[in-house]
């Protein structure tokens, strides 16, 4: 190092970098080999027909996409992701950021309420989902017994047995997961805004919806940015709720793509065709994530 | 403006306590749940249990296999941990201190892994490991945690170093410490908070991945926690009692790492999102 800087400025420039990339070396040795590498032998699989136990790779074109583009079963998991996520936004999303309004009106007590709302985030998502499966179970659940308890028994469901209600059941329980760790957020970039605006908006007479809707809001615009982008990749990790409550069922009602690529992959055995639909799915989520974003750089100038 | 919002306050109080109150309630239910007798669960599921009995517990303990679980998961997690740390604090330090920091391209790859999903690499991830000999095994689950987690990390650990000011780097050097002086004498010290956040990022989510230990741990021996709940549960459909108390094994650890370190985690999560 001490060598380097007195010889020549070409060759200090070249050693100047010799330590960054040593204390980058440990990380992308990590993420190349078992990120990066696996990756790209994804996109390798999903021009071929390997079942897993053939020894040659034997390349089939775009056979497997166009199969994906005709196949009403990956086409009706494509349907239910969007469906999931918009859920998945709509309750921990929503959720989170309603609920950080009202306790940023609290005099005391936040750091309490909010320590509270975040406590189902510690678990593991699996976890959540078993717990969430005796919540809505039709014979000793709370959900059940809930209504009926409040003389509305007709409203009592098998609510992970029915096609149409599997979903939302499934979604309910991820909302309950995720809400407080999308509120910490949205609370953290509360405290960014400027009081004064809101002493303004009070002098204007605003009241609480309106100083929610025209300070909050627009001052929570970057936060949410972060947020969509967020949730929009966690919201593919529902497949771990997904798979401790109903595995992707009843038949299908349940299968979003992340199920559906490991059903195809694992259980039917045609990996081409499954790392082909995990191809599909990486771009959509790349094209999301560029279009949330884009529109915080233009927003921000 | 002083009124309004006072008269606003009991609502507003009511539903806070509402909406926190249900979301406590699926806790307290599942505890009750692992007191009560079969006929209970099916008698009375909301109420609190007559009788405070043990006996589920000790069903799930010994033919549930959580004690396993629980060592296989605390091997995983701290392994992760450590890995995680010793991982990602040099290469965040890399990238907001360094000349690095004028090539944001390769960032751009680190953040590219930020949004990429596991589904992506799960494939031909299970045919590499298993050609390493790390399938079924704590050791191969721990290595590829951390490498997924790496862009989560060191994006983190970016943003904590970026804030340190750079005048402490300029001093450092003035004085004639080398780059490697200046990491681990000056900058690593003031970023403690940085990496105990990590330090607690890094272990509740090792303690909780499902995907990743469902991919590489097919024999009951090495599974994790919440790998082998799900498999409980699907073999205690006609003993709820038990399940109740598998899934109270199973809580426990993550609410109690949770409570002991929530403000480090919480404060950590603002500082590394908001930015």
């Amino acid at each position: 190092m001490r060598a380097a800087g007195s010889g020549p400025p070409r060759r200090r420039r070249v050693w100047g970098y010799v330590t960054p990339l040593l204390l980058l070396a440990p990380s992308l040795i990590f993420y190349g080999v078992f990120v990066l590498q696996p990756l790209v032998k994804s996109v390798e699989l999903s021009f071929t027909d390997w079942d897993g136990a053939a020894p040659t790779l034997n390349y089939v074109g775009l056979d497997n996409y166009a199969q994906l583009i005709g196949d009403d079963r990956f086409l009706l998991a494509l349907g239910r992701t969007v469906i999931w996520s918009a859920l998945y936004i709509a309750l921990a999303v929503g959720g989170g950021l309603l609920f950080a309004a009202l306790i940023t009106e609290l005099r005391r007590g936040q750091a309490l309420v909010r320590a509270l709302a975040f406590l189902p985030h510690a678990l593991a998502l699996a976890v959540t989902g078993v717990i969430w499966a005796q919540l809505f179970h039709p014979n000793i659940g709370a959900i059940n017994a809930g209504l009926e308890a409040m003389h509305l028994g007709g409203l009592a469901q098998a609510w992970l047995g029915e096609p149409l209600l599997a979903l939302p059941s499934v979604a309910v329980s991820s909302g309950w997961h995720a809400y407080g760790f999308y509120m910490v957020i949205f609370l953290a970039s509360m405290q960014t805004i400027d009081p004064q605006l809101y002493e303004a908006a009070a002098i204007d007479g605003a009241g609480g919806w309106h100083r929610f809707r025209h300070v909050t809001l627009p001052g929570l615009h970057n936060a949410t940015t972060v947020v969509l982008t967020l949730a929009t990749i966690n919201s593919l990790k529902g497949f771990d709720a997904v798979w401790a409550m109903t595995g992707g069922g009843p038949a299908y009602a349940t299968e979003i793509v992340a199920v559906y690529i490991w059903r195809v992959a694992f259980q039917v055995g045609e990996l081409g065709l499954a790392a082909a639909a995990s191809v599909i799915l990486t771009i959509i989520v790349l094209a999301f994530t560029i279009g949330f974003n884009r529109n915080r750089d233009r927003r921000a100038v | 403006m002083r009124t309004a919002s006072h008269r606003r306050h009991p609502a507003l109080l009511v539903a806070v306590i509402v909406i926190t109150g249900a979301t406590l309630y699926p806790f307290a239910w599942v505890v009750f749940g692992a007191f009560k007798s079969q006929q209970e669960i099916f008698g009375s599921p909301l109420l609190l249990p007559q009788e405070w009995r043990w006996d589920n517990f000790a069903t799930a303990w010994t033919t549930g296999n959580f004690g396993h679980y629980f060592a296989n998961s605390m091997m995983v997690a701290l392994a992760v941990t450590v890995l995680e740390v010793a991982v990602a604090c040099p290469a965040g330090y890399a990238f907001a201190k360094t000349r690095l920091r004028n090539h944001a391209w390769v960032f751009y790859v680190y953040l590219f892994g930020l949004t990429l999903p596991v589904q992506a690499i799960i494939i031909p991830l299970f045919y590499q490991l298993q050609s390493y000999g790390l399938v079924n095994s704590r050791t191969g689950l721990s290595l590829v945690i951390v490498a997924t987690a790496v862009p989560f990390a060191v994006f983190l650990m970016r943003s904590f170093f970026r804030d340190l000011p750079d005048a402490m780097v300029e001093a450092a050097r003035i004085d004639g410490a080398n780059e490697w002086k200046i990491f681990w004498r000056v900058m690593l010290p003031m970023a403690t908070p940085g990496l105990l956040a990590l330090a607690v990022f890094s272990f509740l989510g090792a303690w909780n991945e499902f995907l990743l230990a469902l991919l590489l741990l097919t024999d009951d021996a090495s599974r994790t926690l919440p790998l082998g709940l799900v498999r409980f549960q699907s073999e205690m459909t006609a003993n709820y009692g038990a399940l109740f108390a598998g899934i109270v094994l199973a809580m426990i650890p993550s609410v109690l790492v949770y409570v002991a370190l929530q403000r480090s985690f919480i404060r950590g999560l603002s500082a590394g999102s908001v930015k």
